[in-house]
């Protein structure tokens, strides 16, 4: 049934697509053909491409990979920014890396172990940037507050408490299925979402009171509406939060509360940033910044646990061969309980224990 | 200083290698790396489930009997989109498997490599599957 559910709803984005005219990878020549006066001012002005209801035009299939740390590297601490060679120079040696794991792994290197084949073409680009993070401007998460510093310590004590063997072979044990993210669960996906293995592709759907974000991963469709309804009683929780939407200038706003009881997840981030999201409020900004890419500026607000907002930025990238278009977004269907995956993992637990 | 600079950020990029295998998956807890196996068997069934997919085999000892084992693959969507599909893989294909054995002992493996009696890495490299050819399959001569 939720797979029927889910092919159902893949076809009524891809149609709904087609008749809005914004295939990606299309739009371009039919655009131009339609505007042969001005064919070169529809391509560098992104600021004029309207829905025909007068919103700015955001849809499409876009991938949000990236190889860009969250926050700046120490080492990095006074670089805000790479030059193109230095750029250029670090490519080269993550992909030898990458080809290193694939080919050649270390013994006990299990990361190697799941085969980065499968995920080498979803590893994305390194952005100039040091880090997604741009505020703070040193590219750091903010501090935490007390109560966040006292969440983390209990995590990060949890964890060693739970650590078994030494590197390369330390292991992490699991008490139960509580343990182990909603994520590693298949039940869903933390926001906001700034990195996972593989399946980054996003779709953008909009229509004149509604606005669509469907991701591949956990086959998600977030239907944020974009009126001036209020916002949900706080007891009300979903595990995406409730979300609503509205338009100023280039720019759509999304802002977030209400999210079930879960943890953050920080997915490629260095420093773990683990934690409960009850109290957080998430706003989203989604602009146009030329032909086939979107900025995505994401804040982060929660003053139990940073002392702080913090906001990060990313692109979605819309000319990625890996996510042209829309039935490139393959249906997940994520098995509940990851199939084998969490009985095995809770038996072999047992036995570190 | 712009050596020191690149050595953190490949630094970095190292340990974000190790974050991908977590990313869906505990694999520590699962899988043993002190138990690496290397399995030849032939396909008895294949089961394409997001996040990752198995593919069971029997495998013939040398006294003649045969044991079954289950390995663990990568998710269905990320294979397909480096262009395996379901009949990449029939039923009855014998191939080599290796990579590290279940931490309860039990004969369930994660599969790290693939390959065909003749040599064919189909998990690796592979020019057959419209993978990039880096010279690490020696058939992409």
């Amino acid at each position: 049934m939720r797979n029927l559910l889910a092919a159902g709803l893949s076809l009524l984005l891809s149609a709904a697509l087609v008749a809005c005219g914004r295939m990606d990878g299309e739009t371009t020549a039919v655009d131009a053909a339609d505007d042969a006066s001005s064919p070169a001012e529809r391509v560098n002005a992104p600021s004029e491409q309207m829905t025909p209801w007068g919103h700015p035009d955001l849809q499409g299939v876009y991938t949000f990979a990236t190889n860009t740390p969250i926050e700046r590297p120490d080492a990095l601490a006074d670089m805000a920014s790479f030059t193109p060679a230095e750029l250029e120079a670090l490519e080269a040696s993550a992909l030898a890396r990458r080809r290193a794991d694939v080919h050649d792994p270390a013994p006990g290197q299990l990361g190697s172990s799941y085969n980065a084949f499968w995920t080498e073409n979803e590893t994305g680009q390194l952005l100039a940037r040091t880090s997604l993070i741009t505020d703070p401007e040193n590219g750091k998460l903010p501090p935490l507050t007390v109560n966040g510093q006292a969440i983390l310590d209990a995590w990060l004590a949890d964890r060693a408490d739970r650590s078994y063997g030494e590197p390369p072979f330390a292991q992490i044990a699991y008490r139960s299925w509580f343990d182990l993210p909603a994520y590693e669960r298949c039940v869903a996906r933390p926001m906001p979402r700034i990195w996972q293995a593989y399946n980054h592709g996003a779709q953008i759907l909009q229509t004149p009171d509604h606005v669509v974000l469907h991701y591949e991963s956990m086959h998600d469709a977030r239907i944020i509406a974009l009126d001036d309804r209020p916002p949900l009683h706080e007891d009300v929780r979903f595990w995406n939060g409730s979300s609503r939407g509205r338009f100023e200038g280039d720019t759509l706003i999304i802002e977030t509360a209400n999210y079930a009881n879960q943890w953050m997840d920080g997915g490629r981030s260095g420093p773990p940033i683990q934690f409960p999201m009850d109290n957080m409020k998430i706003t989203e900004r989604l602009r146009r910044v030329d032909e086939y890419t979107l900025s995505y500026e994401v804040t982060v607000e929660d003053t139990t646990i940073w002392t702080r907002p913090w906001t990060f930025e990313m692109p979605w990238v819309g000319d990625d061969p890996n996510y042209e278009f829309p039935e490139h977004l393959y249906e997940f269907a994520c098995h509940e309980g990851n199939f084998r995956a969490i009985e095995d993992t809770l038996r072999g637990s047992y036995g570190l224990r | 200083m712009r050596m020191r600079v690149l050595t953190s950020i490949v630094g970095v990029a190292l340990i974000h290698s190790t974050a991908i295998a977590i990313a869906h998956h505990a694999f520590s807890a699962e899988f043993d790396a002190s138990k690496p196996v290397e399995l030849t068997g032939v396909v008895t069934k294949t089961e394409w489930i997001n996040p990752h997919s198995w593919i069971t085999i029997d495998v013939r000892l040398d006294d003649g009997t045969t044991e079954v084992w289950e390995i663990e693959a990568g998710a269905p969507n990320s294979m397909f989109r480096r262009g395996f599909t379901h009949d990449s893989l029939p039923l009855g294909t014998e191939i080599v498997v290796t990579g590290y054995q279940a931490r309860d002992g039990g004969r369930r493996a994660n599969g790290r490599n693939l390959t065909l009696p003749d040599g064919t890495l189909l998990f690796v490299g592979s020019s057959g599957i419209g993978a990039p050819r880096d010279g690490a399959d020696p058939s992409d001569r």
